[in-house]
């Protein structure tokens, strides 16, 4: 500890058991005089020197201590640091290095350097470079270990160098024992031992755990010196080594993160003889970790350090995400870049200066820009080649600054008390007369004109109408996006009553029930599910309570022979059409048998099953006929896999025959086969083989629409399950798939081997394909079809007879369960992960057509 | 359905099992209610139309799905 530069051997040999100063024991000179000012100075003062006489000022004793012993383990003569809290409460604090020089100083009266070092302030080790330190830890005023000594009710220090141990004892700051020589040894070292006055520390007892906590820093801090602590108190015992130094402390203090990447970023450098050294790591939380070290002292109010790194990472990210275009609708700030961070920025300086003695903050100015330059430039480094990390960042960043404007928001919705719900009814509701939750209902209705026709139409008493403006945009051409326009969220809150993170007071809202009315077709159900799921994540009350209804206005309205009915959904209307097309017809086959009856109506019902598979089959751009001509299987069914490898095509029944085909064709290869990169993978349609109908591929190719690499693709065509489920069914009735396809031109003119037989005459089919549209024609005769193509066509009369009159209605419960399916459709639809969407609308095809939540 | 609803749909974290208990559900904190909230109020959400049959084919094309990614409930 703070060895003084005096070299030993100038020290006169000692053979007497204490080596004092020539004003010996007893005596009370000068020299001794001149040692007290700053022994008393401190004493009287301790706030000035340790920050004060609290907990934190007491185990400030023990950091002022270890910051001299890990000086030593810097400058590479120390080790292993022990720190030991006796029985009796003091504590001893133990290194390996050279030990203090306990020599007499001619420039300070002869007296021993180790007497000089415990009594005198601004004397140490470290005023001299030459003494062995470049830059260690911050203790360099010489004013920390003899703080110590003068906050002690008695210490004890013993120095192994020189082939002896030496002791010296203290009390309050005065030395007691003078410089004594144990006996021979050849280690090194320095021992202290002290026990906090209780006449200035108020509580003398140290804490185990900040303690353990300091010194693990420390451990962090110094890659490579062991650190020990033990408590004899409890028995309780630590050590800390890590060679990995700050990268260990970020992963230690990200242990219960979960990390945006696993690598923690370090960046070293020195400049101007500042030595900098960070450790930096994103974790998906809020909070910001970033710790300051100069010369291994926690700056807790940071300083140039902090300053420089912080300006660095603000200027490296904003760069790097505005050239990328991350940050297009949000500028992030410095704050936003740090949430979620854990940083150990630590720098050894020659000088340090700090604020205070407990050097809260480091003040050298040169350091801000040394750490600026250094960090600035090994980050952007960093960033280049870690195109994927940096872009984590960035977007965490970007999230950062919408959570901040969004809170600013929400605050700013609560300054102006309640905006979003006592700022007066929103303008379009139109309220009704009673307040007895019992009976009213709340319709939320898609669109303007909708809403004005439920107005009319409504019970006034009981019912009120809020339009919603379900906005259309038109993003690029055929592809329609909806969104709920920015002011009808807030008039829902307003009109129900509740506001937003309220939402356990369902009690307060205005109205019983709340009835969600849009368009029977698909822009109607994305609406809904729009409002279900805005319902599901912020009114999760009313939802739970069973306050939220789907209105179920019609699709079709259907006249017959004067008499109005309406219909719910196009595949009841379908329906509908096939059952009466079929009254009184019959189905001829080429061999003359006839289908009628029961007997047809369950053809029919199997031929139903086929319409849409075989639909979503040619959608993909393959050919019924192709297919069924050079794949069918023996049994008469279609391939399920269709495979592609480099320029052939295979066509495989089913799982086993496919990975049948694919180890051979890999053991043929030897090795594994590449696989087609997923952009092409997915473009299935894309093939010509596939038959007529097939469109061109967009993506490079051999121009045949395959890729050209020899890469594997299986196209696992999942409706072929559904189709081949039918056909079995259909074998059973004679039906092959020869019958869902045209036959060969007869001289010229279309094959029609199928008829069908009605009341008024016949009507060919070239397939049985043509089996239900023909029926469906057959049944629409007599009837007037309008199929709506939206609540506002409906007139007031008519709206109010199908979807609001109490005793006419049927009104479906939402179920906490829809509500959820609503909200994973929702993040399905509108979700920006691509993959899972195509995969989804290539799956659910069917029932996406119909999206009913 | 393949995207589980025990995560955040603001930060895509993993709920704990007894997240639906929470009146925050289905987020994980005030904050990321506060962000959806936001997202509503400024209608950013939307739902892109991708159902169109004819349009089926086109859906292995790199399409831009909305305006604005962010806008999606990552």
């Amino acid at each position: 500890m703070n060895p003084t530069p005096e070299s030993p051997e100038t020290q006169p040999a000692a053979e007497t058991e204490t080596l004092m100063p020539p004003a010996s024991r007893g005596d009370y000179t000068e020299e001794h005089i001149s040692a007290l000012p700053g022994i008393q100075g401190i004493r009287k003062r301790p706030a000035m020197y340790i920050g004060g006489t609290d907990a934190s000022g007491l185990h400030h004793l023990v950091s002022e201590l270890i910051d001299n012993s890990i000086d030593e383990a810097t400058a590479g003569y120390a080790t292993t640091i022990s720190v030991r809290v006796n029985a009796d409460g003091s504590i001893t604090a133990i290194d390996d290095g050279r030990g203090i020089p306990v020599g007499p100083m001619p420039t300070m009266a002869g007296r021993s350097a180790l007497e000089v070092v415990f009594t005198e302030i601004h004397a140490g080790g470290k005023f001299d470079r030459q003494g062995g330190y470049k830059t260690g830890t911050g203790g360099l005023h010489g004013v920390g270990i003899t703080a110590v000594n003068a906050c002690s009710e008695w210490l004890e220090v013993e120095v192994r160098r020189e082939g002896h141990v030496w002791t010296m004892e203290f009390a309050r700051g005065e030395m007691v024992e003078g410089l004594t020589k144990l006996g021979k040894t050849d280690q090194t070292g320095t021992k202290v031992t002290f026990k906090p006055d209780p006449q200035i520390f108020p509580e003398t007892s140290f804490s185990y755990e900040t303690l353990h906590k300091r010194l693990q820093d420390m451990a962090f801090l110094n890659a490579g010196v062991r650190i020990r602590i033990a408590d004899e108190r409890s028995g309780q015992s630590d050590e800390f080594c890590y060679q990995e130094g700050l990268v260990e402390f970020v992963r230690f203090l990200n242990s219960t993160e979960n990390v945006l990447f696993p690598d923690v970023i370090r960046i070293t450098g020195e400049q101007d003889g500042v030595l900098v050294d960070v450790a930096m790591q994103y974790g998906d939380g809020y909070s910001e970790n970033v710790r300051a070290y100069a010369n291994c002292i926690l700056n807790p109010d940071g300083g140039t350090h902090l300053s420089g790194f912080k300006m660095a990472l603000t200027r490296t990210i904003n760069n790097y995400g505005r050239r990328e275009n991350i940050f297009k609708d949000f500028t992030p700030s410095g704050d936003d870049f740090r949430e979620g961070l854990t940083a150990i920025i630590s720098v050894r300086v020659p000088e340090p200066q700090f604020e205070s003695q407990t050097k809260v903050k480091l003040t050298n100015a040169d350091v801000e820009g040394v750490v600026n330059s250094i960090v600035g430039e090994k980050l952007s480094q960093f960033f280049e080649e870690n195109p994927s990390i940096a872009k984590i960042i960035a977007q965490k960043g970007l999230r950062a600054a919408e959570a901040r404007e969004a809170a600013r928001k929400a605050r700013e919705m609560v300054r102006r008390k309640g905006a979003l719900t006592t700022g007066g009814l929103p303008e379009k509701l139109r309220d009704c007369r009673s307040r007895d939750r019992d009976e009213t209902e709340l319709y939320l209705v898609e669109g303007d004109s909708a809403g004005g026709s439920a107005d009319t139409g409504r019970d006034a008493g009981t019912q009120a109408i809020l339009p919603l403006r379900g906005k259309i945009l038109n993003v690029e051409k055929a592809q329609l996006v909806k969104v709920l326009d920015n002011a009808e969220i807030s008039n829902i809150f307003k009109a129900i009553g509740i506001a937003p993170g309220d939402t356990q007071d369902v009690a307060k809202r205005r109205y019983g029930k709340l009835i969600v009315m849009t368009d029977a077709d698909v822009d109607g159900s994305h609406i809904r599910t729009l409002l279900l799921t805005f319902l599901f994540r912020h009114m999760r009350e009313l939802v739970k309570e069973g306050c939220v209804y789907i209105a179920q206005p019609p699709l079709y309205r259907v006249v017959q022979k004067k008499k109005t009915r309406y219909v719910q959904t196009h595949e009841q209307m379908m329906q509908e059409l096939v059952e009466l097309g079929l009254d009184g017809s019959s189905l001829a086959f080429p061999d003359g048998t006839v289908f009628e009856g029961e007997h047809l109506s369950r053809l029919v019902e199997i031929m139903a099953r086929l319409e849409e598979p075989l639909a979503m089959l040619e959608r993909r751009g393959v050919d019924l006929r192709y297919v069924s001509t050079h794949h069918a299987s023996a049994e008469g069914l279609l391939p399920r896999y269709r495979v592609f490898l480099g320029r052939e095509q295979h066509w495989f029944v089913d799982k086993t025959a496919l990975d049948q085909f694919l180890s051979q064709e890999q053991d043929r290869r030897g090795g594994e086969l590449k696989i087609a990169d997923e952009q092409e993978a997915h473009d299935t349609s894309a093939s010509p083989d596939g038959g007529p109908g097939a469109v061109a591929d967009r993506h490079v190719s051999d121009g045949n629409g395959r890729p050209t690499d020899g890469a594997l693709q299986v196209v696992d065509l999942h409706e072929i399950r559904s189709i081949n489920l039918a056909l079995v069914d259909l074998k059973a009735y004679g039906v092959t798939l020869e019958d869902l396809v045209p036959r060969d031109l007869a001289s010229g003119e279309p094959a029609h081997p199928f008829t069908i037989r009605h009341e008024d005459g016949e009507t060919p089919l070239t397939t049985l394909r043509e089996l239900l549209p023909s029926l469906r024609k057959l049944g629409e005769k007599g009837l007037r079809l309008t199929r709506f193509k939206g609540l506002g066509e409906m007139d007031p009369e008519e709206l109010w007879e199908t979807s609001m009159d109490k005793t006419k209605r049927t009104l479906l419960k939402v179920a906490m369960e829809d509500a959820t399916a609503a909200e994973r459709i929702f993040r399905v639809l509108m979700g920006d992960r691509v993959e899972p969407r195509r995969e989804f609308i290539e799956k659910h095809a069917l029932e996406v057509r119909d999206l009913d939540v | 359905m393949m995207i589980s609803p025990q995560t955040c749909p603001i930060c895509d974290k993993a709920l704990p099992a007894t997240a639906a208990e929470s009146k925050l559900f289905p987020f994980c904190s005030e904050r990321c209610r506060q962000v959806d909230l936001y997202r509503w109020m400024t209608g950013r959400y939307a739902i892109v139309e991708p159902l169109d049959p004819d349009e089926l084919e086109g859906l292995g094309e790199d399409r831009p799905v909305e305006d604005d990614d962010e806008a999606g409930g990552q």
